[in-house]
């Protein structure tokens, strides 16, 4: 018997999705302007749209996007590879794991957001900071999934490897590489998310940009539609980029799709 | 009893069919292994296994299930280390995976990457041979061709049946080139129906390509029907019980093969040998 996987299965039910959200931004509509919720901190979803339009077309909200896009994606860049290379030289080589294992350990629980303190000494506000905070924040889901990944390599595929007289690097980019991928991509995944609630945490507490001082300042000035354009506009941007993040999981990682969906 | 009498009477009209291949190409000489967690608590899974396999022969290995057929052959193949005796090809000591020797597992599915298609599977065996880019496709598209899975290079092989993925892992030992095929139950795991269809095949690929088979298995009717000769490997740890000619003429057939009175002597022989 002979399989074919196909992707038009996976896109059947967003359909259903979009009328959930048009559905509950009508609810909110409806309770705003019937006053069953108090306006001023819930203002109707029509006029939020109309407020967004306006920050869109005088570019005010759009800096602070490209500011935040700009934070999420080096820091992001800067976090997965630093977990990925530690990953994969502590999967590969437990020898060294046991040996750093302390140090990593008390490091990666310790919360991003504290060291804000810390990074706003040695970096200032700004950038720097922010890229640096997220940095670590997504270290530690790509490092966590690829030592797994690399360790956890089929020892039939690697008996294969030596079979065929593959040396010690053409194992490591033929077998294990491939191997740890979607593993990797799995952190890549929860780091992506997690630098994207980050950014906005450290912007508002250390920065004079981007999306998350855009949402703090608008609410202690009590702007309230444009706090919520602002959100909303978060919440579209993560959406986007895990969307964009998907499609190329797909692309790369289309074997490993296939592979699971046909897998009893 | 009365199966071994036959087997001696018969014996005497046979003829060696090895006469013409007699070229020793790999010597087990009382090999030895020892699995040891630690000095107190060691397993003894080989305990003195020597065979001879020649050149362009069929030999396979059967013994009870656990007996350390396995384990002979990650030794043979070089990707385990033999506590003691010495393995011997064309008269010099292994030494890790020779090139002369290609290991097919028992677990096709765990062997073949699925990352690659039927087609990269193949190419991965011919990875590190100096040979252009197009004449290792070539070599690939034509072993694939012998396996009949012509159709197929551009599937994955999760995309196929176990037969089928079998298939692909005994075309990726033939591109290797090597002389010597080693398998390791290589059909335990797939129907009756398409384990008669990959025997017929095999040996189909032996004759074609002129290889040498050592072939590892539990189950003595497919044992005997492959074979040239049949070795008889002992509970564990294991000692080797007996060395077989079976003296069946080829092509065999499925079906005559199966149902000829020496075939069923042979079996029973080697049955008897295992059960007692």
């Amino acid at each position: 018997m002979i399989f074919r996987f196909k992707f038009k299965q996976l896109g059947r039910s967003r359909f259903i999705g979009v009328i959930l959200i048009a559905v509950l931004f009508a609810g909110w509509e409806t309770m705003s302007r019937l006053s069953i919720v108090d306006a001023n901190y819930f203002p109707p979803v029509s006029a939020i749209g109309m407020v967004l339009y306006k920050l869109s077309v005088s570019f005010e909200i759009i800096g602070h996007l490209l500011t935040t896009l700009k934070r999420v994606t080096l820091g992001f860049l800067l976090g997965a590879s630093i977990g990925y290379s530690l990953g994969f030289f502590c999967g590969y080589l437990p020898r060294i794991y046991s040996f750093l294992e302390l140090s990593i350990e008390f490091l990666r629980p310790m919360p991003s957001i504290a060291l804000i303190p810390v990074g706003i000494l040695f970096l200032g506000l700004g950038d720097k900071l922010n890229v640096a905070i997220i940095g670590w924040a997504c270290c530690w889901p790509v490092f966590i999934n690829t030592m797994d990944g690399v360790r956890s390599t089929d020892s039939i595929l690697m008996n294969t490897a030596r079979t065929f007289g593959l040396n010690r690097m053409q194992t490591v980019r033929k077998v294990i590489v491939p191997y740890s991928l979607p593993f990797v991509f799995t952190g890549l995944r929860v780091s992506l998310g997690i630098a994207v609630a980050v950014v906005v945490i450290t912007e508002m507490v250390a920065s004079g940009s981007g999306l998350g001082f855009f949402i703090i300042s608008t609410s202690v000035s009590f702007r309230v539609s444009e706090m919520y354009a602002g959100i909303i506009v978060i919440g579209v941007f993560g959406y986007l980029l895990n969307r964009m993040f998907l499609a190329a999981h797909r692309y790369i990682l289309k074997w490993h799709i296939g592979f699971l969906c046909l897998k009893p | 009893m009365l199966s071994d009498d036959r087997f001696v009477i018969k014996s005497q009209f046979t003829v060696d069919v090895n006469n013409q291949k007699d070229s020793k190409l790999l010597s087990v000489l009382n090999l030895t292994k020892n699995y040891s967690q630690n000095t107190i608590k060691q397993t003894l899974a080989v305990k003195d296994v020597s065979f001879e396999l020649n050149a362009g022969e069929f030999v396979s290995i059967v013994g009870p299930s656990g007996c350390g057929k396995t384990t002979l052959l990650m030794c043979i193949a070089g990707l385990i280390k033999a506590s003691g005796g010495r393995i011997l090809l064309d008269g010099r000591e292994i030494d890790g995976p020779p090139k002369e020797m290609v290991l097919v597992f028992q677990n096709y599915s765990n062997s073949l990457f699925p990352w690659r298609t039927v087609m990269g599977n193949v190419l991965f065996a011919l990875e590190n041979k100096n040979i252009p880019r197009t004449e290792k496709a070539a070599i690939a598209r034509e072993t694939l061709n012998s396996v009949g899975l012509g159709e197929f290079l551009r599937h994955y092989p999760w995309e196929l049946s176990g037969g089928m993925q079998q298939r692909v892992a005994i075309a990726r030992g033939i591109a290797y080139g090597s002389h010597i095929i080693l398998m390791d139950e290589p059909f335990a795991s797939v129907d009756a129906q398409t384990r008669a269809e990959l025997e017929d095949l095999l040996i189909r690929l032996w004759e074609n390509y002129s290889k040498s088979i050592l072939f590892v298995t539990h189950d003595i009717d497919e044992a005997v029907y492959l074979s040239d000769r049949v070795i008889v490997l002992s509970r564990r740890p294991s000692v080797v019980l007996d060395n077989i000619v079976v003296d069946l003429k080829r092509p065999r057939n499925q079906l005559e093969t199966k149902g000829n009175e020496r075939f069923i002597a042979l079996r029973n022989r080697i049955y008897g040998m295992i059960r007692s």
